[in-house]
């Protein structure tokens, strides 16, 4: 097991120079789970981004995004949860590219569940995922891809949280390249399936 | 797909990278809510006040004042770190000289001074229309032509002078929505977090705004359903996390003893729930008929509208005797039952900052919750001394006050005429005021020229003579009557509006003051006229026939004194409009002329024309009397008094 770095620079907060809505909250490893919202009522930069709504300290319905750098010799572990009432899943991206998305969960048709951050992510409940980053410094931001279905239509109100691990990228041991390798079998595998 | 495989592999060779967080629960913790309504511009003290009726005239003390708002809020504030303070409305419009010469500025710099964060709009930010009060939120000059107004942007507390920051504060209108963009006029709700956890704020005025204010003023909004609006935002607000919703509603009640019920307080505390907001027949006001339909999640209701305190909560006192020495108060947790039964804490704080509500809500971070709810409704006493000390220590917002005092003084303090005997705002059982006679007299002269509208009579809507009419407190009389004496009374900048109405039309508006009558609203509400009209009316009558009898007098009030230029014409002889079909220039305000206060029968005015504002013309025409130097007497014979009647 690799020793975790611990730091505790406080989450600093930013206005983006990039438009006149945008907050920035720089991720540290600070072991907390930091929210972000959905909410197209007040929204300024579209009904499904990841917004400001009392979040971080920017304006309200701000994009929000999140930053963070991985020093050399640094494995980065974002972990991305839906909360608070289930059913959303998420797309992520990095530095503008998609990354992926959340782990999908039925489409909800009813306002279910309540849990907190730390709770929803380990429930199955609750979509989720854990994305890795490598040296460098990364700009995340996220959309709700499936919303609950309220009424007929999509609710686009919702709210989830993002946490950083930093960790020294120590060299796996012999067992731990087994199961990346095996990993990336089932990959090659997956693919190649897919293909045919 | 395929980086989300990857990450998966990832995740499994380094477990321990995405481990969950512990769950071990977290302590509660409390936040401090300060609240206040209906401060309508007051920079400087409103009079005396007491914390109850009880308390003797003589005893109750100096209250208000902006330094002393903003010397409360800051001891309540340093006693707790997790704080916010916010309002229910009307923290601008009907506003004193010292605000409303400047276009409402000073108001807002000194409520971003006393530190407010989210308010909601009341019916008075609807005044001057939703364009002003965009102004007023966003910052920047009141212009006309492109040409700054002399008045505006004085910039004394604003970042430099000549410029206006705007509102550091969110004005929430959860319930006006614009009609072409169907969005919300502004934010319908804020948000601020404290240790993690977020607490919703939702603006909202009442539904009925429109119906009270000046029609252009709303136009293009819709003013919705207060229950329903924040009913339909809970779901909105739980998806985001947020269990912690606080209503900031300008909608409000009384304490009333509702009749027939035995043992209840006679006396009104600013603690107190006498009657639990019920109306005297024991039916709910309209703030307790809301909160009646309100969502479970709703943890507090800060509400206004009324001018009145009470704190019903659990915290509720009530308060039985006939002196403050034998003054037996008892305490009775209270509430205003929800939809579900559950009994929800209300609270108001009277209105000109005279009072603070200051509650401390405990939230479970976990659940992210309000818990527990305590408000108390504190007093804005200018005799406690620590608080004078700590003016004196920061007076930043005294000398805020006193630039603009300074700036108005020279306009407040100019003598406009002589007054023989005071005159009330107060309406004889006819419905007719002093101060009202003098007003429409006023608005007809501004109005008579033929140029200027060729107006031969003219209305005046009682709510619009504001206290406490021309009877300035401690005046000895003959009293030399300042502007800023008539400003108080007239304080909204309506303009005069002259239009063309039939004899059937002038019957009909009459009929349409009295309750539930064509469009009228559940109270009467006579009218003031000017001296060419007289008529009676009958309290046993029913809608539409209760004028009884009116007659008009052609007279030229631009002269002291006014002079009978013609004939009596009977226009309504026993119920009966003798010429139905004959006009008369008639001038009312702009509020009324666009259907204001339920008379719609002016919408059907024709020939409209627009005219002076009401203060220039109330100026003008008691300019007459000084420059005659003949004081303008309230009993004159020649005002021609009795104008109303009733049977």
């Amino acid at each position: 097991m690799f020793a975790v770095r611990a730091s505790f620079i406080a989450v600093a907060l930013a206005a983006a120079s990039f438009g006149a809505q945008a907050t920035l909250v720089t991720l540290v490893d600070d072991d907390q789970w930091h929210t972000f919202s959905v909410a197209e009522d007040v929204s300024t930069a579209g009904a499904t981004a990841w917004i400001d709504n009392g979040d971080a300290s920017g304006p309200q319905g701000s994009a929000l995004s999140f930053s963070f750098t991985v020093a050399a010799g640094q494995t980065g572990t974002l972990s991305v949860t839906d909360a608070f009432t289930q059913g959303a899943v998420y797309q992520v991206f990095s530095n503008g590219s998609s990354i992926g998305l959340t782990s999908s969960v039925p489409v909800a048709t009813d306002f279910l569940g309540s849990a907190n951050p730390e709770d929803a992510f380990v429930s199955s409940d609750y979509s989720h995922a854990v994305f890795t980053f490598n040296e460098g410094s990364y700009t995340v931001t996220g959309a709700l891809v499936q919303a609950v279905q309220f009424e007929g239509a999509a609710f686009n109100y919702d709210g989830g949280a993002v946490k950083l691990d930093l960790a020294a990228a120590a060299v796996p041991e012999p067992s731990s390249y087994a199961l990346v390798l095996a990993g990336l079998g089932l990959v090659a595998l997956a693919r190649r399936r897919a293909a045919r | 797909m395929k980086i989300r495989l990857l990450c998966a592999s990832l995740a499994v060779a380094f477990a321990g990278c995405a481990t969950a967080q512990s769950t071990a629960p977290k302590p509660p913790f409390t936040v401090k809510i300060v609240g206040f309504n209906d401060f309508h511009g007051n920079l400087e003290t409103p009079g005396t006040f007491g914390a109850n009726t009880l308390v003797p005239t003589a005893s109750r003390p100096l209250v208000g004042g902006a330094e002393f708002m903003a010397a409360y809020v800051a001891r309540m504030k340093a006693a707790n770190p997790l704080n916010i303070v916010v309002g229910a409305g009307d923290y601008i419009g009907a506003t004193p000289l010292i605000s409303a010469l400047f276009y409402d500025e000073p108001a807002v710099e000194a409520l971003n001074k006393i530190g407010v964060e989210f308010n909601s709009v009341g019916n008075h930010e609807f005044d001057k229309g939703k364009d002003e009060l965009k102004r007023l939120q966003n910052g920047g000059c009141k212009t006309t032509n492109g040409i700054v107004d002399a008045n505006s942007c004085k910039g004394f507390g604003s970042a430099t002078p000549g410029t206006f920051d705007g509102a550091k504060f969110k004005w929430l209108s959860a319930n006006v929505v614009e009609n072409a963009t169907g969005k919300t006029l502004l934010p319908a709700y804020g948000v601020k977090t404290f240790n993690g956890v977020k607490v919703a704020f939702i603006g909202m005025t009442l539904k009925g705004t429109p119906g009270i204010v000046t029609p252009t003023g709303v136009a293009g909004l819709t003013f919705n359903d207060e229950a329903d609006t924040v009913n339909a935002l809970i779901p909105k607000l739980r998806a985001q996390g947020i269990e912690s919703i606080v209503v900031l509603i300008h909608q409000g009640g009384f304490q009333n003893t509702i009749t027939g019920v035995s043992n209840q307080p006679i006396t009104s505390d600013i603690n107190g729930c006498t009657g639990d907001l019920k109306n005297t027949d024991g039916s709910d006001s309209d703030l307790r008929a809301i909160v009646k339909r309100l969502d479970n999640a709703v943890d507090l209701v800060i509400s206004g509208h009324t001018h009145a305190a009470y704190n019903c909560s659990a915290n509720t006192v009530d308060v039985r005797g006939t002196t403050l020495a034998n003054a037996v108060t008892t305490t009775r947790p209270t509430g205003m039952a929800n939809k579900t039964g559950r009994l929800v804490p209300v609270t108001s704080s009277s209105a000109f900052g005279r009072v603070l509500t200051e509650v401390d809500v405990t939230i479970n971070p976990t659940t992210r919750d309000i818990t527990a709810v305590s408000p108390r409704n504190v007093l804005v006493s200018q005799a406690d001394t620590a608080i004078v000390a700590d003016i004196t220590a920061n007076p930043e917002v005294k000398n805020l006050v006193a630039a603009y005092k300074a700036a108005v003084s020279p306009l407040a303090n100019a003598v406009i005429a002589t007054i023989t005997a005071p005159m009330t705002n107060t309406a004889n059982a006819a419905g007719e005021m002093e101060a009202g006679d003098l007003i429409a007299d006023a608005q007809l002269a501004a109005t008579q020229p033929a140029g200027l509208g060729g107006a031969v009579m003219a209305f005046m809507n009682a709510g619009g003579v504001r206290n406490p009419g021309f009877n300035v407190a401690g005046a000895s009389y003959p009293y030399n009557l300042t502007y800023g004496d008539a400003f108080t009374v007239q304080p909204f900048g309506n303009s005069l509006v002259t239009m063309t109405l039939t004899a059937q039309q002038i019957k009909n508006v009459l009929e349409q003051q009295f309750a539930n009558c064509n469009g009228q609203g559940t109270s009467n509400r006579i009218m003031q006229i000017a001296s060419s009209l007289k008529y009676t009316w009958s309290a046993a009558g029913t809608c539409g026939t209760r004028i009884m009898d009116a007659t008009f007098t052609p007279t030229d009030v631009t002269v002291v004194p006014p002079v009978v230029t013609g004939p009596t014409e009977i226009l309504v002889m026993g119920g009966v409009v003798q010429q139905p079909t004959k006009t008369y220039r008639v001038t009312v305000n702009n509020f009324m002329a666009t259907g204001g206060d339920g008379f719609g029968v002016f919408l059907g005015g024709t020939s409209v024309q627009g005219g002076a504002q009401d203060i220039d013309a109330l100026i003008a025409y008691l300019s007459l009397y000084k420059s005659t130097n003949t004081s303008y007497n309230p009993t004159a014979v020649e005002l021609s008094k009795p104008r109303i009647t009733r049977q």
